[in-house]
């Protein structure tokens, strides 16, 4: 069986006045039906413009795929015209910001903003779409669903505001969402409810999943694969329990040292010194050079291809022989 | 919502209300009007009738009630200069320089507004260029001049086509009304479009790089519809203060420059009633500008609600 999502090769270079970013560089991996991958790494090594990629919605201007497939459900969206992509959006794949509390559009009500979903896709109307409406608010476990069409984002709780985005993201049954740090706004009780939500919801309706995060105590719970990013290339990936027992990467090592402290933010974990380097600059050998305490002569000068350490796990490092 | 559409005309009302207090006796400091009225040797006996006749021998306080009884139903009064109607006086001036003015920020904003929001939509790119360049003249190209280069390049038949009329109102019909309008409006559009323009562009970019325009996008919602529906209405709250604002400066200026040039419009009209003490006409055109100026506030504050939501439940 072929995968839901297959992205091959992908580079998404944003093209600044002062130089070209490698914000992705080469990152393949897939997902297939009703899975879930997680995506973890760095703020700024390129989960987010990865994730933009899929959707083809990159900054503009200076955003670009320069290379690369995404192939969904066997077709290449790379190749697709942005009408094409309009009706992909919002129906067979979509995507949950970071904070609902920006991400809702605090002019139009709830019924309004969920419901242009449904007249978009599914071109529906009064009393059909709000019925359409009511169910994916109820699928979302929105207590008394009913009485909060009329309301505003402001006048909802955090918690609320991002079950009304996953309301909006889940409510065309796409068969791919895309979540972007989900709950990084939220408080931590509310998290881990959220969290429970997105997995029941994934059981009922068997919809796949790109889950990216800072957390590594959220990939154990919510993810089947792990993909770890490093510099806007993938440098470890593989099933989620071989991962997190055997890591080969000296990054992704350095990433687990910390896991006792398991919802520890990887941001604010001094366990690897130094900084990820510029994406605008980046150095000949292997990116993770400068901060690997296993640094030899060759990492300096080549950049190590990906590498099958064991089954269907990953890894580009030099100390991963072939 | 309707709540709060109620204490903000109540506000208004209140506001009007010490406009009117304000304007009647700070006229009434100016001094007696009869000693202009009068001649020079005119006896106190005269002047002690022409006071009982003006009804200024009353205490100020009953004065001032009968002032804004009649106001309130109707009867502004006479001209204590002309014996003309107040009423009639303004009925005269106020069109010209409201429809002067109106014109102006409608062509202003049917200029600024579309080319604004595109001009952030296509940031960077040759239309945005030629839109901020075309700001930059309208902002420095002066007004008199751009309006006698159209009057040559319209109106004047040996140097261009003669399609509109050089100067005056209209005066038979909508068409005619329009045909006079189109330059002079047109003139003071084009100064004023290029602030508006600026600000919805910059208001534009920011809502543009928001999340929930964003989200749009991911929902797939047609291009047209992100940037109209989604943007533009969020925008749209300080490109409206800046225009309601600009309208009611433009509204004074042009009674100040009316005033200069000896143009016979209201600005005239009230400074000669100020200096001949004539308290009728004084006070209907202080009242009639400040009743503009309160209303436009007031439309701005009902349209805000219905833009952004959140003020209609804060306040
Ligand atoms: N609009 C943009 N303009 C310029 N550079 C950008 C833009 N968006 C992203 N980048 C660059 O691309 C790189 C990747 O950014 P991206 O947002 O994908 O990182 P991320 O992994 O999602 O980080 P975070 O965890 O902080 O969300 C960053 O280094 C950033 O500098
Ligand atoms: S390739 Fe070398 S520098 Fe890079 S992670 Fe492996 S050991 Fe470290
Ligand atoms: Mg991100």
């Amino acid at each position: 069986m072929s995968a839901l999502l297959d992205v091959q090769n992908l580079k998404t270079y944003y093209f600044a006045r002062r130089g070209v970013v490698k914000a992705v560089d080469g990152v393949s991996f897939s997902i297939d039906q009703g899975e879930t991958l997680g995506l973890v790494g760095e703020s700024g090594c390129g989960k987010t413009m990865t994730c933009h990629s899929i959707l083809k919605l990159l900054p503009k201007p200076g955003g670009r795929i320069v290379e690369g497939q995404v192939l969904f459900e066997g077709e290449d969206l790379v190749l697709k015209t942005e009408r094409q992509m309009r009706r992909i959006r919002g129906a067979k794949i979509s995507m949950i910001l970071q904070d609902s509390m920006t991400s809702l559009n605090p002019a139009y009500t709830i019924e309004n903003q969920v419901g242009e979903v449904f007249a978009i896709h599914q071109k529906l109307k009064g009393r059909a779409l709000k019925e359409k409406v009511i169910e994916a608010l109820k699928l979302v476990k929105i207590p008394a669903a009913e009485t909060r069409l009329r309301a505003f984002p402001h006048q909802m709780s955090g918690g609320m505001r991002q079950r009304v985005a996953g309301a909006i993201a889940l409510g065309a049954k796409p068969s791919l969402i895309i979540a972007d740090e989900p709950t990084t706004a939220l408080d931590v009780t509310i998290q881990a409810q959220y969290l429970n939500l997105l997995k029941e919801i994934q059981a009922e309706t068997g919809v796949a999943m790109m889950f990216v995060t800072h957390d590594l105590g959220v990939v154990a719970r919510m993810c089947d694969k792990v993909a770890v990013m490093y510099a806007g290339r993938i440098v470890e990936k593989a099933e989620m329990k071989d991962l997190f027992r055997h890591p080969r990467h000296p990054y992704t090592i350095g990433l687990l040292a910390c896991l006792p402290k398991m919802d520890a933010e990887l941001d604010k974990l001094v366990s690897i010194p130094g900084q990820p380097p510029d994406l605008g600059a980046l150095p000949d050998g292997c990116h993770f050079a400068p901060r690997c305490p296993e640094c030899m002569e060759i990492c300096k000068q080549k950049y190590p291809e990906e590498r099958l350490a064991r089954d269907e796990h990953y890894v580009s490092c030099w100390l991963v022989e072939k | 919502m309707r709540r709060f559409i109620l204490s903000r005309i109540l506000q208004a009302i209140l506001v009007m209300l010490a406009v009117s207090v304000i304007v009647f006796f700070l006229g009434r400091l100016s001094g007696d009007p009869t000693d202009i009225l009068l001649p020079h040797d005119a006896s106190e006996e005269s002047h002690e009738r022409l006071r009982d006749h003006l009804g200024l021998d009353e205490p100020l306080h009953v004065q001032y009630w009968i002032f804004l009884t009649d106001t309130l139903q109707g009867d502004f009064g006479e001209s204590v200069k002309s014996q003309r109607p107040v009423m009639e006086l303004v009925k005269e001036k106020w069109p010209a320089t409201l429809e002067l003015t109106g014109a102006a920020i409608f062509i202003s904003l049917l200029i600024a507004l579309p080319v604004g929001v595109y001009s952030a939509v296509r940031r960077g790119g040759f239309f945005d260029f030629l839109a901020r360049l075309l700001a930059v003249f309208g902002q420095s190209i002066p007004s008199f001049w751009l309006g006698i280069m159209l009057i040559y390049i319209f109106a004047v038949p040996q140097f261009g086509w003669a399609i509109f009329p050089t100067h005056g109102r209209g005066e038979d019909g909508l068409w005619d009304h329009i045909h006079h309008l189109i330059l002079p409006a047109f003139t003071m559009g084009w100064y004023l479009s290029a602030g508006i323009m600026r600000l919805t562009r910059s208001s534009m970019l920011e809502v543009l790089d928001s999340d929930y325009v964003k989200l749009a996008r991911i929902k797939g919602v047609p291009e047209y519809k992100v940037i109209w529906k989604h943007g533009f209405k969020n925008a749209a709250l300080p490109v409206l203060t800046y225009s309601v604002m600009i309208f009611a400066l433009v509204l004074g200026g042009t009674v100040i420059t009316e005033m200069v040039f000896a143009w016979p419009g209201m600005g005239r009209m009230v400074v000669d009633a100020v200096y001949a003490r004539d308290f009728p006409v004084v006070q209907t055109t202080v009242l009639l500008l400040s009743a503009v100026f309160v209303f436009a506030n007031l439309l701005v504050d009902i349209l805000y609600s219905y833009l952004n939501p959140k003020i209609r439940i804060a306040r």
